[in-house]
Parts: structure tokens; sequence; C-alpha cells
């Protein structure tokens, strides 16, 4: 009796052990054991979404996916390295030590060797039929017309887990609607890996990514691209940029900055090259901010176009003094010949006329200040002064342009406003947006706001034909087509004071005048040939302008 | 009665039938598996054919086809003006 109440504690504490033990194991553990499990006995894949295409109007790809790989290597099914690695390594571009070094890491049974290898080049290691060298999807970006439009569309890197992502334009800004969705596949297997027909199969169909259409004009883009290149060495600027805008629906037809980068290649160029400087970058505009001032005026009835301003000299502001660029005072001139011969002297006029309140009224409704809203990731916008920080010499300054900075986009959509009748619009540069299936979903367009009345549009409108047709750049104007425009000179600050010798030369106007087509403002970052707008950006414009009413089949009147 | 005597036999047979269309559907798995990788052969193949149209109708590759065949840039357009008409009404 003595010896069964020994033991049966010992039992009753044995089998609470395994009572514990047991809990342990099918409780605590039961998840990560089923997933365990699970793997033994299913295949799982994840199928890919394929990433959107980026259409120009015509439907042609600017952008689309190009068939690639991963290359892989099984280091323990490879019997010898150095072999290995000297067959593989010319193909792949790589030095046969490097291959040798990332095969022969201790504890590894997986290397990637090389990422987005080409079809081709992969093709010719599959035929070298070698154990251990394995391929695995992995498309990349192709762009059929090469760095056309670069600034616009952007690329496409790797994020933290070495997913893609888009950086920068349309790749950025629309990266979840190009990358769409991956799916994923789970089937049961046998012992061998191969898939149980009548088995448990789960599925989730990838979706994928949305391709833009874009407003852009291949033909327009290209000649725009060509003229920029040109010019820019022509006039011996830094850099340059064209935009060129339907004024009507803020369509972005064509989009370039010099200089650009190759999307394919972008490791290959400097970080300062992937933005867009006519979003990203800001510069005062010099004279062509005058038409905005001057349509605000006529708005406001603050002045006509034949309103006589007395131009006898030097204006004070403050201690200031405010001058002619050309040190020129030309007695009794109207509205219509300041803009005409560029007078500062007679802006100064103007901006006293429409007061401190209608100078900023005239800021906020162009939208100066803020983002224009266009669909490129990397808008800024240079802040505006508040309303009550404005000195009298900042507004004497800013109503030729000096003294305010501004992008080219929040430039181009002001004037633009000028062509269209009034209204201030949203650049847009995608038109449609087509799902996997062809099927278009659309772009909501974006309100417009009427800044300016029609009457102020067209009297403004027949005051920049007037510039164009009578100011310093009348001798390179196509002969026969109404251009409204302005050109601009802009001194560039420089620690605290303006750069002697340093300009930004510009150009913004908008042809056919009487039914404009495109709007569209050139810049040039200090051009040695000749600082002045008129003798390098004016050519410029009118040179595409040309191209374009070629293009546009526009016949002189 | 004796009738009845049959269904066991059927049973049985139904069963082994059975028995072997589940064997063959568990082995369709590998038929299965090639046919998935014809899929993907051909999806390869069309996605090439597309990157070569794409490539064939750039711009680029148009511009430089047009100059080897002796094609020029838009030449200098000139517009008739009304007064240089032959015929005028």
């Amino acid at each position: 009796m003595a010896r069964i109440w020994i033991i049966f504690p010992l039992i009753l504490v044995l089998y609470g052990l395994l009572v514990v033990r047991l809990f342990y194991w099918q409780v605590v553990r039961s998840s990560d054991l089923r997933l365990e499990a699970a793997s033994q006995y299913y295949l799982t894949f994840t199928l890919p979404a394929q990433r959107g295409s980026i259409l120009a109007s015509d439907g042609k790809p600017l952008v689309l996916n190009q068939s690639a790989y991963l290359v892989y290597g099984e280091p323990r099914k490879i019997t010898d390295v150095p072999s290995f690695a000297g067959q593989v390594s010319p193909l792949l571009g790589f030095e046969t030590k490097d291959i040798q070094a990332t095969l022969t890491q201790p504890e590894r049974v997986w290397v990637p060797l090389a990422h987005k290898v080409e079809a081709s080049r992969v093709n010719e290691l599959k035929s070298l039929n070698l154990a251990g060298l394995g391929f695995e999807k992995e498309p990349k970006r192709m762009y059929p017309e090469g760095s056309m439009s670069a600034h616009l569309v952007g690329f496409v890197g790797s994020d933290e887990n070495g997913n893609d992502q888009g950086y920068f334009g349309l790749e950025g800004f629309y990266n979840r609607e190009l990358g769409g969705k991956d799916g994923m596949l789970q089937l049961e297997r046998d012992v061998r890996g191969q898939p149980i027909l009548v088995g448990e199969t789960r599925r989730i169909e990838p979706e994928d990514g949305r391709s833009l259409v874009l407003w852009v004009d291949r033909s327009v883009q290209r000649s725009v691209q060509k003229r920029l290149l040109e010019g820019v060495t022509k006039y011996g600027a830094k850099s340059g940029s064209v935009v060129v805008m339907d004024p009507h629906t803020g369509g972005i037809l064509a989009s370039a900055s010099v200089p650009s980068y190759d999307p394919g290649r972008f490791g290959e160029f400097a970080r300062e090259a992937y933005k867009s400087s006519i979003v990203a970058d800001s510069y005062e505009p010099g004279s062509t901010f005058k038409v905005l001032i001057m349509a605000m005026g006529v708005e406001k009835n603050a002045v006509t176009p034949t309103t006589i301003i007395d131009e006898t000299g030097p204006v004070p502001v403050g201690d200031y003094f405010i001058r002619t660029w050309d040190n020129r005072y030309r007695g009794q001139i109207s509205t219509t010949d300041v803009l005409v011969h560029s007078s500062n002297v007679g802006m100064v006029f103007v901006q006293k006329k429409l007061g401190k309140e209608g100078m900023l009224d005239a800021l906020h409704r162009f939208g100066f200040g803020e983002p224009t809203g266009i669909d490129l990731q990397e808008e800024t916008s240079p802040e505006l002064r508040d309303d009550d920080e404005w000195k009298e010499i900042d507004l004497a300054t800013a109503s030729f342009g000096q003294g305010i900075a501004v992008t080219p986009i929040q430039m181009v959509r002001a004037v633009a406003a000028i062509a269209n009748g009034g209204k201030l619009v949203t650049p847009q540069v995608v038109k449609a947006i087509r799902d996997s299936a062809g099927k278009t979903i659309g772009v909501t367009s974006r309100k417009s706001t009427q800044v300016l009345s029609a009457r102020a549009a067209r009297v403004t409108t027949e005051m920049m034909i007037a510039a164009v047709d009578r100011g310093e750049a009348k001798w390179a104007k196509p002969k026969g087509y109404p251009i409204a425009g302005k050109t601009g000179t802009a001194q560039i600050p420089v620690a605290g004071h303006y750069d002697e010798e340093k300009t930004i030369a510009s150009f913004v106007g908008f042809a056919p005048a009487d039914d404009p087509k495109f709007v569209m403002l050139v810049t040039l970052r200090e051009p040695t040939a000749s600082p002045w707008g008129s003798e390098t950006a004016a050519p410029l414009f009118f040179t595409i302008a040309k191209d374009l009413f070629s293009y546009y089949g526009i016949a002189p009147q | 009665m004796k009738a009845l005597g049959f269904l066991p036999i059927v049973a049985i047979l139904l069963l082994v039938v059975e028995m072997l269309v589940t064997n063959e559907l568990a082995g369709f798995g590998k038929k299965v598996a090639e046919t998935d990788r014809a899929i993907d052969a051909l999806r390869e193949e069309n996605q090439l054919l597309q990157e070569k149209v794409a490539s064939l109708s750039s711009l680029v590759t148009i511009e430089e086809k047009a100059r080897v065949l002796g094609f020029t840039l838009t030449p200098k357009v000139v517009i008739a003006g009304k007064e240089d008409v032959a015929f005028q009404r």
C-alpha cells in the first residue's frame, strides 16, 4: 500500500508534465506549427501585377514594360564556382571575382547575381545550361522615345524593400495607379513538388496597374526638346526650359528642361537633374510679369490701353529710384507703349493706380504663392510675403517682375488666363487613365476659376500683340501670325543683391492670338550670347511657334 | 431480391472507378504546370513583340529611317496670297 502511495503521486506529476507539454505544442505553438506544415504541403506563388504604361496623346507609348529577369545563383548546386563565375560574369557585365565572392558567401543557399537583365542576355545565359543558375521575371521600364520627356515621366527605382517605386514626374505622382496590386496563388503539392489539381487552391488575381494617356503630343514634344537644346547651345545658356500648354484645358502639350537625364539610366546622373525645373525651380519673371499686372489694371478699370503716362525720368519710390531698362525716357506714352517698350517706370504708374489691395489681389487671383496642382510629384511653390509685409518698394518692383519668385508653370498658367477669356485653369499632364482591360476611366477635370473678365482678357491680348509687333523682339516674329507675348530679362539675385551681368531671359506668349492653340513660356538661364530676352528667348519662342504653326496647319492671316 | 445482390458489386465498382479518376486527376498537376509554362512563353513572346513595335514606331526611329530614305525636315512654308494666284474671279 505504501509503495502505491509513493508511485501514484509520481504518475500524477508525470501526467501533469505531459499535459503541460502537450498544451504548449498544441495551443501555444499551434499557429507556428500550422504555418510550418503549410509551407511543406503548400506551394505559394506571388502573381506579380504588371506596371501600367504611359502613353502619349496618340496612344503610342512613352514608357512601357520590357521583359527582364532577376538572375540568381544557388551555390549548393554549383560544383565548380570559378568556372561558373567565368562563364556568367562576361554576360552579366561584372568582374569574375565579384561573382565568385557572391557565390562563396557562407551559409547562402540563394544569391541574387543581377537585377533586370534583358531577355536577349538571359537567353544567352540559358544556353550555357549551368546547374545552379536560375531566373525569375523582373520586368523593367523601356523608353522607346529615349530621354524625351524624361522630366515629365520620371523613373522607376526601388523602395527599401526592393519593390518597384516611381520617383518624380508621373511615375512618382501616379505610383499607386501605375503599380497595381500583386496577386497570390496557393496550391497543395505532392512529394515531388507538383501541384495537386484536386487539392486545396487559393487564388487572388493580380490587379495590373492602370495606364496613363497624356495630353502630351509626341511630335510637339520632340520639336520642343530639339529646339530647346539648339537654343541653349546657340545662346550659351547654363540651362533652359520650355512649356507648351493648351490654354483652354490646361493640358500640357510639351515640357522640356535642359540639362536632362536618361530615365533608363537614372543612376548615372546627378540627383539635381531629376527634378523638372518647370514645376520645381523658381525664378524672378522680370518683364513677362508686366502683362499680368496690366491685365489686372484693365480689369479694375485703373487703366485703359490708351491711358497716358508721363515717362520723364526715374521715379522715386521710398529711398529708391526706379529706372527704365535702357535709361531712355519717352515723355508721354500710353499704357500699351509701356508694354511695347517694357517700361518699368510705366509699370510703377500702373501699380500705384491699382494700389496695394489691387496688386495683392492680382497676385492671389493668378495663383501665385500656391502650387498649381499639376499632376507631377515634385511641384513646389515659392512663398509670397504675408499681405501686411509688403512695403511700397516691394509692390513697385513686383509690378515689373522683380522681388517676386514664381515657377514657370505658375507663370504660363497665369498668362493662359489672358489667352482663354479670363479662366485660371489647372495644368494637367494626364488626360485619361485606362485600366488593364483598355477601358478608359477618365480624369476628373478640375475646376477653373474666372479671374479676369473676358473684356479685360481681350484688351490685354491686344496690348500684348502690340508688344510683339512693335517691341524689341519684332525682328524675330514670323510674318502674318498674330502672336501675343512679352519678353523678359530678369536679373538674378545673388547673396542679397542682383548680379550685374547674369540674367534669366524669357518670353511668354500665345498664338494665334485671336483663337489660341497654345500658350508657351521659354526661359534661358544665364545666356552668354546676349543677356536680353528679346535676343535669345524670344527668337527661340518664335522658332518653336513656327514649327507648331506648320504642325497644326495654321496659315498666316 | 436477386437484383439487390448486385448492389454491393456496383458500389465497389463505382468506388474503384472514383479512386482511379481521383488518382488520375491528382497526377494532372504536372500537365497543368506544363500548360502554365506554355502560356507564360506565349505571353513572353507577345511582350517582346510589343517592345519591338514600340521601338520601331518611335519618332527617333522614324526620323532616322526618313533621313536614310532622303526625307528632309519641314521645308520652308510659302503661303500664296490672293495676288499670287493665276486666276482670280
